[in-house]
């Protein structure tokens, strides 16, 4: 078991300092590191049982996640990014079992983590932490924030009344709020204060992982930038590793070493950033980012957007072969009977996708010289 | 709408069957030998007692009797009266419908009363109607119904003599005199469960009327009726039915009072009169019955549950 | 552990500000006085009754109210004060003890189904069920019947027929905070299961719980009283106010007067025990209650609105948008709109002279941060909001040459969902979920052509819904069967189905996925090309702006900062406040600029 134990009240400088996990800087991130991952999901599933009728027998299944392998460096950000039903959340909470996995395994630095134990998993718990969307639930309405903030060191550590009060000061300084702020309850606080405070707490306990969870889709936009902003400097002070979920690419775009896009529970491509962001392999990728919009009307109004066909299908019945045929602009015969292959691409990326391996190339192609299939 | 019935009835078998249970259970408190208690204590004969031991078949382990029990329930066959030797069963068929019309008037008389009431509070929560009528269905709702029934007895039967203070005539012999007969009742059984009823239809209403589709509603350019009626009251109605469905169990359980005040021969006459000779067979069948009364009416507000909220109906 | 020191120096907690809430609420503190009085004299009633409440002939039988006998005799000649105070007694600590049973199985129970969940909960919650099936009456009847007749046997019974609708509630409640985001971080933390219990679910359950249990108070009084007046609870000599009732009731014929004192009494308790736990519901949570009501469906417009506002005033705090509002040949003309929000500290300004205009055809974006008062201008247009809390105090809103503010309800109500119509953020909270979609967008035209029969709706409806992609035939699903994008589009159909001249827009994507929101806008700029109708749209997203707006008014703190067209806005802000908000714009959006 690696990670510190015991350590009382430790301020972020030391922590930084000691240990391997000091970031080694944004330049290897886009490359493979040496060394086990800090997070490493195998071959992981998660199926929801549907329970139907008045004996609640089980009637068939939600396929949340399927098949996902995904790896997550100390010190990085992995950006996950999906619409709804895509999985992106529930793989979160696989990654902290929250939720057990149907299938495959979870490990953090080396340790299964699905096969942990009662302790294990108490080692666990305060090793990898999370962050949700919505600030105002994320605390008990009847108890002052600080009791929640504290929560952490109070199961976790064994501080005195005095090392205690000293950690929560030091921890609402590092979110840029005052020790005042926690006495207040949670109606009397904004959304962004009250997401800085769950980022305190998320961080109080010296956590290696955070899974950040829309942590700023309720914010406004000037919020919203100012919380990410708080996230990167956390993570260049203390070295910590996010999976950063978000629905809208945008949002993670800039935080994030890598990236992965689910569609209907699968990871559809992954790879570092800008090679994403700049080439995506994948038609679903593709169709998601040119849906973003950009705020300037000159570039907005000269894109072309890939408008998909319809709805995400059913996850409880997902389409045979590639989960996404059903609405791909380019879908080949091949696509509607056969899953496709984890194809490892060019610049460290990977793709799912049969135009790769059986169909044309499409990779580096512009998207602007493709039909555009309404 | 076919499958959330029979998914009803589903449930409500094991769930008479647990209820039975509880019931045929009632057995086990009796202190002391229960032979010689129900026979009448420890005075009684020893013939009687030997005769209850017989009856109830006491000397059975109790799975046993409780299964005997049952099989004879289910073939609506509840045994014989301890105290008048008489098939319970008989007793019952005949005192049934007695409750059954007493309980219907007293729907009659609540829904129409607490409907209007409650959309008149419901529409302007707050204001002086709305209060006013908020104070007077809360008064109703502490006064005991049995003391309404003793009022109104005061009032209508002895200081104005326009009603028999107590009494019943088969609806079949002389409708107009059963409607006479049982209006008080019915009146001492209606309030309380109209003011609940009404409370209940104006916080719905109310909450109903500040929903987004609402506004939806008016946003298409709907007037006062159309909104109230096309939108606003099926969606208040929901928190209604399911208060409906448990009013029932307790206008039941008053009934038994009423009942007794204006001496109506119904299961709740049937019930005191076994209490107070300590007939437990005709205890538990009279139970028994005030139970699937509940059950079926608990299962007719599910249904309407249904026909009112359509994700119920496919869930 | 610190548990000692961990809410040290921690202001008014919920308790503290609950009571305080709860002294202001005169007619709850009063029934709570009353309470504490009646339990008093109860329990010291051999002190202060006049008589010994079992003292037979203390006059004649059925004396009438005098000063020996504040209130009369009974049959057999005692003291009825005396016995009422008695009565109290029996009473109060009845139901107290009841309730303090049924809590002791409920709260333990409800808790431990409602947090384990899965079989546990199946199997106690049908035992409640099958408990609850039998009326409570009927059950405490029953069990008297075999226990035998008496107070005791009467509580064991009342309290078996009312612990479980308390469990059910203590269930659902755990049940509900348990899914709640606070306890799933508390998960992740790793805090054990019984401290997530005592911390987190036990206090929250506890509010519900309490008033339930205040409530439940004056029910198990009447329970107490039925079965004493049937002769099964209290035993004579001991005088509950039921059997008191019951001696009342044999001589109700020849002295119908004795009904009073013990019914009242019951009466006044029960009624003390519903307004505390009245006031306690309000104390816990709760919104103040409102009293004076406008129209339903129409944002009252204040009798000052219609005076002219003082020369050279006016137009100031909302300079860009006023010229903006002269501009000739507009559709709509929102000019110095103001507006109140009634809060309990008085009416706080929500719209401080909002002025802007739309012209025909235009797209007109309204942006701005949440609370700057962008959507309530979008509602205050239609007169959406309702009043209380809200009210126009000033301005004028002039669509298509008819000032919306001083329409009376029926006209303007002709104009809503035909001439200017609506599409909402939140399309599930606004569409009604018991009716099918269709036959919600057929109600427009219904409403509005009152000539068109069933058949020539239907086949509006069927237009409308093709014309925002959806086949006909899903007209028949109601709102929960669609997808997210297909509600909104619904919405969209309804509102276009008559063809307005205006449609408002309020966040109508931002409920909606990345990929949907595309679709959305591509839908509705060809339908705005097809239809030529102008937009008024409301959104927080300068992207959104960017890709469909022709026109921007900004918004901050209830007023318009600046008006621009689209480019203008993006590449030449004027306003400071313009400037900030773009400043915010994150790299990863202005890195997409691929193809």
């Amino acid at each position: 078991m690696s990670g510190p134990d015991g350590t009382n009240g430790r301020t972020a400088d030391d922590r930084a300092g000691d240990d391997g996990r000091a970031r080694d800087g944004r330049t290897a991130a886009n490359g493979r590191r040496p060394g086990p991952p800090l997070l490493e999901l195998r071959g992981v599933s998660k199926r929801f049982p549907v329970r139907r009728g008045v004996l609640r027998r089980v009637r068939g299944h939600v396929h949340a996640v399927s098949d996902v392998s995904l790896a997550l460096h100390a010190g990085e950000t992995l950006g996950l990014v999906g619409e709804s039903g895509s999985g992106k959340s529930t793989l979160g909470r696989l990654a902290l079992r929250v939720v057990d996995v149907s299938e495959g395994t979870v490990r953090l630095r080396g340790e299964d983590v699905t096969a942990a134990g009662r302790g294990a998993l108490r080692g666990l718990r305060r090793r990898a932490q999370m962050v949700f969307q919505d600030p105002y639930s994320s605390f008990d309405p009847l108890l002052p924030v600080g009791a929640s903030v504290a929560e952490p060191l109070d199961v976790h550590l064994d501080l005195t009344a005095a090392q205690r009060t000293a950690r929560l000061h030091e921890l609402v300084a590092l979110v840029g709020l005052e020790p005042e702020h926690l006495d207040r309850y949670p109606r009397e606080l904004s959304g962004g204060q009250l997401q800085r405070l769950a980022i305190a707490r998320a961080v109080a306990a010296d956590p290696e992982l955070v899974v950040l969870d829309e942590p700023v889709s309720s914010l406004d936009v000037s919020t919203q930038a100012q919380v990410i902003g708080l996230l990167e400097r956390l993570q260049r002070e203390l070295g910590v590793a996010y999976l950063f979920i978000a629905h809208n690419p945008a949002l993670v775009r800039h935080a994030s070493d890598r990236i992965a896009v689910m569609y209907l529970g699968e990871i559809v491509e992954v790879g570092p950033a800008d090679e994403v962001y700049h080439r995506p392999r994948h038609p679903y990728t593709q169709a998601l980012l040119s849906a973003v919009v950009v705020p300037d009307p000159d570039v907005q109004r000269a894109r072309r957007r890939i408008v998909l066909e319809g709805d995400i299908p059913d996850p409880s019945d997902p389409p045979p072969g590639c989960r996404f045929h059903t609405r791909c602009p380019y879908a080949l015969d091949v696509c509607a009977t056969e899953a496709p292959p984890a194809y490892e691409a060019e610049a460290g990326t990977t793709v799912r996708c049969h135009l790769h391996t059986a169909g044309p190339q499409l990779a580096g192609q512009p998207l602007s010289r493709k039909e555009i299939v309404r | 709408m076919l499958g959330l019935v029979v998914r009803r009835l589903l449930v409500a078998i094991p769930m008479l069957l647990i209820t039975s249970v509880l019931i045929f259970g009632l057995v086990v408190l009796i202190p002391g030998d229960a032979a010689v208690t129900l026979a009448g204590g420890p005075d009684a004969p020893p013939g009687a007692v030997e005769e209850v031991r017989e009856e109830l078949q006491l000397d059975e382990p109790l799975p046993a009797q409780y299964l005997d029990w049952l099989g004879g329930v289910v073939r609506l066959d509840f045994g014989d009266s301890l105290y008048s030797h008489e098939p319970i069963t008989d007793e019952l068929a005949e005192r049934l419908p007695v409750t059954l019309g007493l309980a219907a008037l007293v729907f009659g008389l609540a829904v129409p009363v607490a409907l209007l009431v409650g959309v008149a509070g419901g529409l302007r929560p707050g204001s002086l109607l709305d209060r006013a009528l908020m104070v007077g269905s809360g008064a109703f709702l502490a006064v005991p119904p049995f003391w309404i029934a003793l009022v109104l007895v005061t009032l209508f039967a002895v200081r104005l003599g326009w009603l028999p203070p107590f009494g019943y005539v088969e609806l079949r012999a002389d409708p107009g005199e059963w409607f006479r007969r049982m209006i008080m009742p019915a009146a001492a059984l209606a309030l309380g469960m109209a003011a609940v009823l009404a409370r209940q239809v104006r916080g719905g209403l109310a909450d109903v009327m500040q929903a987004p589709y609402i506004r939806t509603a008016w946003a298409k350019g709907g007037s006062t009726r159309q909104v109230v009626v096309g939108h606003a009251l099926k969606g208040s109605a929901m928190p209604a039915v399911t208060v409906l469905g448990l009013q029932v169990g307790v206008v039941l359980g008053s009934s038994v009072i009423i009942e007794r005040i204006f001496t109506i021969p119904g299961l709740g006459t049937y019930l005191l009169e076994a209490v107070n000779a300590q007939d437990l067979p005709v205890v538990q069948g009279v139970a028994l019955v005030f139970v699937v009364i509940h059950v079926v009416t608990s299962l007719l507000v599910d249904i309407a549950y249904g026909w009112l909220n359509p994700k119920v109906r496919a869930a | 552990m610190s548990a000692a020191t961990r809410d040290a120096g921690r202001p008014p907690g919920r308790a503290r500000r609950a009571w305080a809430r709860f002294r202001r609420d005169r007619l709850a503190l009063a029934a709570a006085v009353f309470l504490v009085a009646l339990a008093l004299a109860g329990a010291l009633h051999p002190l202060i009754a006049p008589y010994d409440p079992a003292e037979q002939e203390t006059g004649r039988p059925f004396e009438g109210p005098s000063g020996r006998h504040w209130l009369g005799t009974d049959d057999l000649g005692r003291d009825v004060l005396s016995r009422l105070l008695e009565g109290a007694a029996t009473s109060m600590r009845f139901s107290l003890l009841v309730v303090a049973l049924a809590l002791v199985v409920a709260l333990p129970v409800g808790l431990l189904s409602g947090y384990v969940g899965g079989r546990l909960d199946n199997v106690l919650m049908r035992v409640m069920d099958a408990v609850m099936s039998i009326p409570a009456l009927v059950l405490a009847i029953a069990v008297v019947a075999v226990l035998g007749a008496g107070l005791d046997s009467a509580m064991i019974a009342i309290a078996v027929a009312m612990a479980p609708g308390l469990t059910r509630l203590v269930r659902g409640q755990a049940l509900a905070v348990r899914e709640e985001t606070f306890v799933e971080a508390s998960h992740v933390i790793g805090t054990p299961a019984a401290r997530v219990v005592r911390r987190h679910l036990l206090p929250n359950v506890l509010s519900p719980l309490i008033v339930q249990a205040s409530i439940l108070l004056g029910l198990v009084l009447l329970a107490e009283a039925g079965l004493s007046f049937l002769g099964l609870g209290a035993q004579p000599p001991t005088a509950s106010w039921g059997s008191m009732l019951q001696r009342a009731y044999d001589s109700v014929l020849s002295h119908p007067w004795h009904v009073l004192p013990p019914g009242l009494a019951i009466a006044l308790t029960v009624l003390a025990f519903n307004a505390v736990g009245d006031g306690l519901r309000a104390a816990l949570g709760a919104a103040p209650p409102v009293r004076k009501h406008g129209r339903l469906g129409l944002t009252t417009v204040s009798d000052r609105a219609a005076e002219p506002a003082p020369d050279g005033i006016e137009p100031a705090p909302d300079a860009a948008g006023a010229a903006d509002a002269d501009g000739d040949g507009a559709l709509l003309r929102v000019a110095g709109l103001r507006l109140d929000l009634a809060t309990p500290a008085g009416p706080r300004r929500v719209l401080d002279g909002v002025s802007f205009s739309v012209a025909p055809g235009e797209t007109l974006g309204l942006v701005g941060e949440s609370g700057c008062g962008k959507t309530v201008t979008s509602l205050a247009i239609m007169r959406l909001l309702p009043s209380p809390p809200a009210t126009i105090v000033g301005g004028t809103v002039r669509f298509d040459g008819r000032d919306l503010l001083r329409l009376p309800f029926r006209d303007l109500a002709r104009l809503r969902g035909r001439e200017l119509a609506m599409v909402f953020q939140d399309p599930l909270a606004s569409l009604n979920p018991g009716l099918t979609v269709a036959h919600q967008i057929g109600q427009v035209v219904r409403w509005h052509e009152p000539d068109a029969d069933r058949r020539a709706a239907a086949r509006r409806t069927a237009e409308a819904l093709e014309l925002v992609g959806i086949p006909a035939a899903r007209g028949r699903s109601y709102p929960h069967e669609l997808s997210g994008g297909m509600r909104q589009r619904v919405m969209i159909a309804m509102a276009l189905v008559c063809r307005p001249k205006l449609l408002i827009a309020d966040e109508p994507t931002t409920a909606l996925d990345v990929t949907v929101q595309a679709q959305v806008l591509e839908l509705l700029k060809e339908l705005r090309a097809e239809l030529g109708m102008a937009v008024l749209f409301v959104t927080h997203d300068l992207g959104v702006v960017a890709d469909i707006c022709d026109r921007v008014a900004v918004m901050r703190a209830g007023r318009v900062v600046e008006v621009a067209p689209v480019r203008d806005v993006f590449h030449a802000p004027q306003h400071p406040y313009t400037r900030h908000l773009l400043s915010h714009v994150t790299a990863g959006e202005t890195e997409l600029v691929a193809p």
